[in-house]
């Protein structure tokens, strides 16, 4: 058996080949020295693992709850406050878009856009918007409103 | 994997832990506190370090309680967390530090040296024992942290292939080849300075 082999079978501890091993190790300082030292590293290991664990601290359950409790209350809050405040926007974004299309919109008899037809108009058919707003120019004050006393003939 | 018996209360605990109750939370820490202890402990391998760990081990298991289905026992879940927890933290440690005694520098090797040469004394078993103890500690420290997560598991907490390969999530196959690197390493760092002293 080959020393690669024999190592091999050393650190993975499968017990295979258990009588080969030995016979190669009777037979070979470095392999030998090699599984002295698996021994001993093993040994080490294993006190290690017999170090006695640490012990939760008093009340460590009930720390560590708590603690999740509070952050969890806190990020409820902030959750909530976040909620709230982003309705608001909402509702001000909403209320925001709805005047403006009012603005838009609604108001074709408003003061705003009356005015604006009135200079449209006057700028299409200048006699017409000249007789609206000046009644002079129309011929009815001279046709119905002003009367000429006739002058008698005979003077 | 086994889910937790239908008249144990623990499942009852984790589903009012779901729905954010703290006091069954509390519950379940205390059930399962001293196993994470020792897992934590043995990985972390510091114990002014631990309580923190297992704290922020805690945490995370409740945080992720709701992604549990009862799949695997819940103690084999909160392992997980651990595991993963404890690898993240070794990786942060390791940082800034180097790996095995044969990457270390000529100063590291000295210390390590000296450490172990410290306690050699009449060279009896025990003595032999607490010295081999100090310097496979001081190994596995250095040691990588995928190298340091199956070594603790398998030497420490002398769990099965399988039952590692269950809360690794490998295959039986790769944690043995796994296993078989970072024992092969280990062994090689222990023979080096074992040729030294």
């Amino acid at each position: 058996m080959r020393c690669r082999r024999v190592r091999q079978l050393i650190i993975d501890e499968s017990g295979g080949q258990a009588s080969e091993v030995a016979q190669h190790l009777a037979g070979c300082r470095a392999c030998s020295s090699y599984s002295d030292h698996w021994d001993q590293l093993r040994r080490g290991l294993r006190r290690i693992a017999a170090d006695p664990v640490p012990e939760p601290s008093w009340g460590f359950a009930q720390r560590v709850s708590r603690h999740l409790q509070e952050a969890l209350g806190m990020e409820r809050t902030s959750e909530a406050f976040l909620e709230r405040t982003g309705r608001r926007f909402v509702y001000a974004a909403l209320l925001a878009t709805v005047v403006l299309f009012l603005v838009l919109l609604v108001p074709r008899t408003s003061p705003v856009r009356s005015s604006g037809a009135a200079v449209e108009m006057e700028l299409t058919q200048p006699e017409t918007s000249a007789a609206q707003n000046y009644p002079l120019f129309s011929g009815q004050f001279l046709a119905n409103d002003f009367e000429f006393a006739a002058q008698p003939e005979g003077n | 994997m086994a889910s937790a018996r239908n008249d144990d209360p623990e499942v009852e605990w984790i589903r009012r832990t779901q729905r954010g109750d703290g006091d069954a939370y509390a519950l379940l820490i205390e059930r399962y506190q001293r196993r994470t202890f020792s897992l934590v402990y043995r990985m972390v391998g510091r114990r002014e370090e631990v309580e923190e760990v297992a704290q922020e081990v805690f945490v995370k298991a409740f945080l992720a309680i709701g992604s549990y289905h009862f799949e695997a026992s819940f103690g084999t879940w909160l392992m997980r967390i651990a595991i993963n927890h404890c690898y993240d933290h070794l990786r942060r440690r390791r940082a800034s530090r180097l790996t095995y005694f044969s990457e270390m520098s000529n100063e590291s090797q000295q210390n390590v040296e000296a450490g172990a040469e410290s306690q050699q004394a009449s060279g009896s078993q025990l003595e032999l024992d607490l010295q081999n103890r100090e310097l496979a500690q001081k190994l596995l420290e250095r040691a990588s942290p995928d190298d340091r997560v199956i070594l603790t598991l398998k030497e420490l907490e002398d769990l099965s292939v399988e039952e590692i390969a269950a809360l690794t999530k490998l295959k039986p196959s790769t944690v043995k080849v796994r296993l078989h690197r970072a024992r092969k390493r280990l062994q090689s760092d222990f023979e080096r300075w074992g040729r030294r002293r």
